[in-house]
């Protein structure tokens, strides 16, 4: 039994550094415009395999992940915008028409969450003077905007 | 929800990650050494761990201090060895009493090395403002590191009931010792 202790313990995987799996989204609303902003913060290299490369795959991925709904449960169609490289991550900016507001809101977001069992996606939500936060794990549903 | 809470929970899952077995190893080794009824000692260590944390989480997080990642990420998994090394020698009667004074300062030293390692993880978030999220982080990092001390003290005693003390602080050191020493020869930094 020591032996085979002492073998798994000396061959068995060690994790070799904190792996790190975090988005942070922020949700912006102009009234003026009636639309509303996400930009997504995410690390390319995850996305990039999730994803694909191309800008056109990398929407088509985000569409079913990143859903809002607006107050009477219609779909607020977030189209994909552009996408800067910061540093090793990535910023990927959707942009939105909500013309009845978010009042009453929903979203869900599950980006990598088929990926990584430890993925978390925050979601900074500033509008109207409001500020709050979301957290989103793998297997959360839609969380109403505050 | 609220924005410190939110971090908070970050926090939590941070600490509780099994993927971070680092910190995990390093509450439990820590907690070896201990009987339920040493919680006074016991205390005193942990507070130093977590003061020492907390400093450089801070400064580390706000960018008033620039660590080299990497190096911390080394530096973490050698805390856990020089822990267990500790318990090692004081197990197998060795200066227990000197262990006593000096535990909670090397407690202390150590967390400056783990809390560095905490905000590396924070600072990954490139977050606007760092000041609610630092504290609810924070917060966060505490309340799971009560939840994990808790369990190791739970299952230090069960293992006392099946075997002597002292067989149950070198078993458990020792085990820990080798996953931390493997753990720290991945993360040589210049081996990246």
């Amino acid at each position: 039994m020591i032996a085979r202790l002492a073998a798994a313990l000396l061959t068995g995987p060690v994790l070799a550094a904190h792996p790190m799996h975090t988005s942070v989204t922020e949700l912006t609303y102009a009234p003026s415009a009636r639309s509303v902003s996400l930009t997504i913060r995410v690390f390319a290299d995850d996305f990039i395999a999730a994803a694909g490369g191309g800008d056109s795959a990398a929407a088509a991925y985000i569409r079913p992940r990143v859903t809002l709904t607006d107050g009477e449960g219609r779909a607020i169609v977030l189209r994909w915008e552009r996408r800067e490289p910061a540093g090793d991550a990535l910023l990927i900016r959707l942009r939105g028409d909500a013309s009845t507001g978010l009042a009453g809101a929903s979203l869900r977001h599950t980006l990598l969450c088929e990926r990584f069992a430890d993925q978390v996606n925050i979601v900074q939500v500033r509008y109207g003077g409001r500020s709050a936060s979301l957290l989103f794990t793998p297997g959360d549903a839609a969380k109403q905007l505050p | 929800m609220s924005e410190l809470l939110t971090y908070a929970q970050l926090g939590v899952r941070h600490i509780l990650d099994p993927a971070a077995l680092d910190h995990l190893l390093f509450l439990l080794v820590l907690a070896a050494a201990y009987r339920l009824g040493d919680w006074r000692d016991a205390l005193w260590v942990i507070s130093a761990f977590t003061i020492g944390h907390s400093i450089t989480l801070g400064l580390a997080a706000t960018d008033t201090l620039v660590l080299p990642g990497e190096a911390i990420e080394f530096l973490i998994p050698l805390t856990i060895v020089a822990t267990g090394i500790e318990n090692l020698a004081a197990g197998a009667g060795g200066p227990i009493g000197l262990g006593k004074v000096y535990r909670p300062a090397l407690a202390a030293v150590f967390g400056l090395v783990h809390g560095a390692g905490f905000a590396n993880y924070l600072r990954g978030l490139a977050l606007d403002s760092i000041a609610i999220p630092l504290l609810g982080f924070n917060l966060g990092i505490e309340a799971g590191q009560l939840v994990v001390l808790a369990g190791s003290a739970l299952a230090l005693a069960a293992l006392d009931r099946l075997t002597s003390h002292r067989v149950r602080v070198v078993g458990v050191s020792a085990i820990v010792l080798v996953l931390a020493a493997r753990m720290a020869v991945q993360r040589i930094p210049w081996q990246q």
